[in-house]
């Protein structure tokens, strides 16, 4: 098992990793059940709302083995382009800042997504309250 | 779905979402996030939250439905969404993702999901760019 993900591991600045999910039909499927009023159209982009779902499966891969507990605390997206179905998406995590404020440790993320052929689809900044 | 891009528009139309523990696992399966503070109850409750909250992108993505709905999605093209997720959301709640026009700021809008009791747990704008407002 890998050393766990805690606070003070992170280096502001560094890249802490990346991995590539793909826009799969179960993918697209397991939204529509919950979201039934959502279901992408047979072609062009998927739902917007897929793009925090994908970034949230980058996230759970890159970060394996974090302490539990964490909270997310806000969010910024910028969008450029909006991926279609059946697009592979690579996307990287990099520690954008460490501020301890009292008791609680925030961490800000800055996360890219490319496509296909490297085209820009979106950007992000997640800052998560650290568990540990 | 609505796509008229028109930059007239004061209100968001609403979207909601009855959360149950259902969805909440539902949501883990689809973002791979089992976070035992979103699962598991005796976990959650020797958290700060206090027991189990909901993944906050879980009820997010309702505004980006609203902003979809109402605007079109080629309105949401270099658009930059903010938001701070002010208050957790629990089993049983039902959110409700809305937003109006800033005056101030023509084409960018006010965003929010609130509780049936109008508590707000996700507040922030959503800034459209130049490009899609020509």
């Amino acid at each position: 098992m890998s050393e766990l993900y805690v606070y003070d591991r992170f280096e502001v600045g560094k890249l802490v990793g990346s991995s590539s999910e793909t826009v799969s039909e179960p993918l697209i499927g397991h939204w529509a059940r919950l979201y039934p009023w959502d279901v992408p159209a047979e072609s062009g982009p998927v739902p917007a709302g897929l793009l925090s779902v994908l970034m949230m499966r980058i996230y759970q891969t890159v970060l394996a083995g974090r302490p539990p507990g964490n909270i997310h605390g806000s969010q910024k997206f910028v969008i450029t382009a909006l991926p279609e179905p059946g697009e592979t998406v690579d996307g990287s995590l990099r520690c954008l800042s460490k501020t301890p404020r009292g008791e609680r440790r925030f961490i800000d993320f800055e996360f890219s997504a490319t496509g296909r052929g490297g085209r820009a689809l979106f950007t992000g900044v997640m800052t998560m309250i650290w568990a540990a | 779905m609505n796509t008229n891009p028109s930059n007239d528009i004061m209100k968001l139309t609403p979207i909601t979402l009855q959360v149950t523990a259902e969805a909440i696992l539902a949501y883990a399966e689809l973002t791979n996030d089992y976070n035992p503070i979103h699962l598991d109850p005796e976990f959650a409750k020797t958290t700060a939250m206090g027991g189990v909250i909901a993944h906050g992108t879980m009820s997010l993505n309702l505004v980006w439905q609203a902003l979809a709905q109402t605007l079109g999605d080629a309105a949401l093209h270099h658009g930059v969404m903010q938001i701070r997720f002010k208050r957790p959301v629990r089993i049983g709640q039902q959110v409700t993702a809305r937003g109006e026009a800033l005056a101030e700021a023509p084409g960018d809008y006010a965003i929010w999901v609130e509780s049936e009791e109008g508590v707000r747990v996700i507040e922030g704008t959503f800034k459209r760019s130049m490009e899609s407002l020509a």
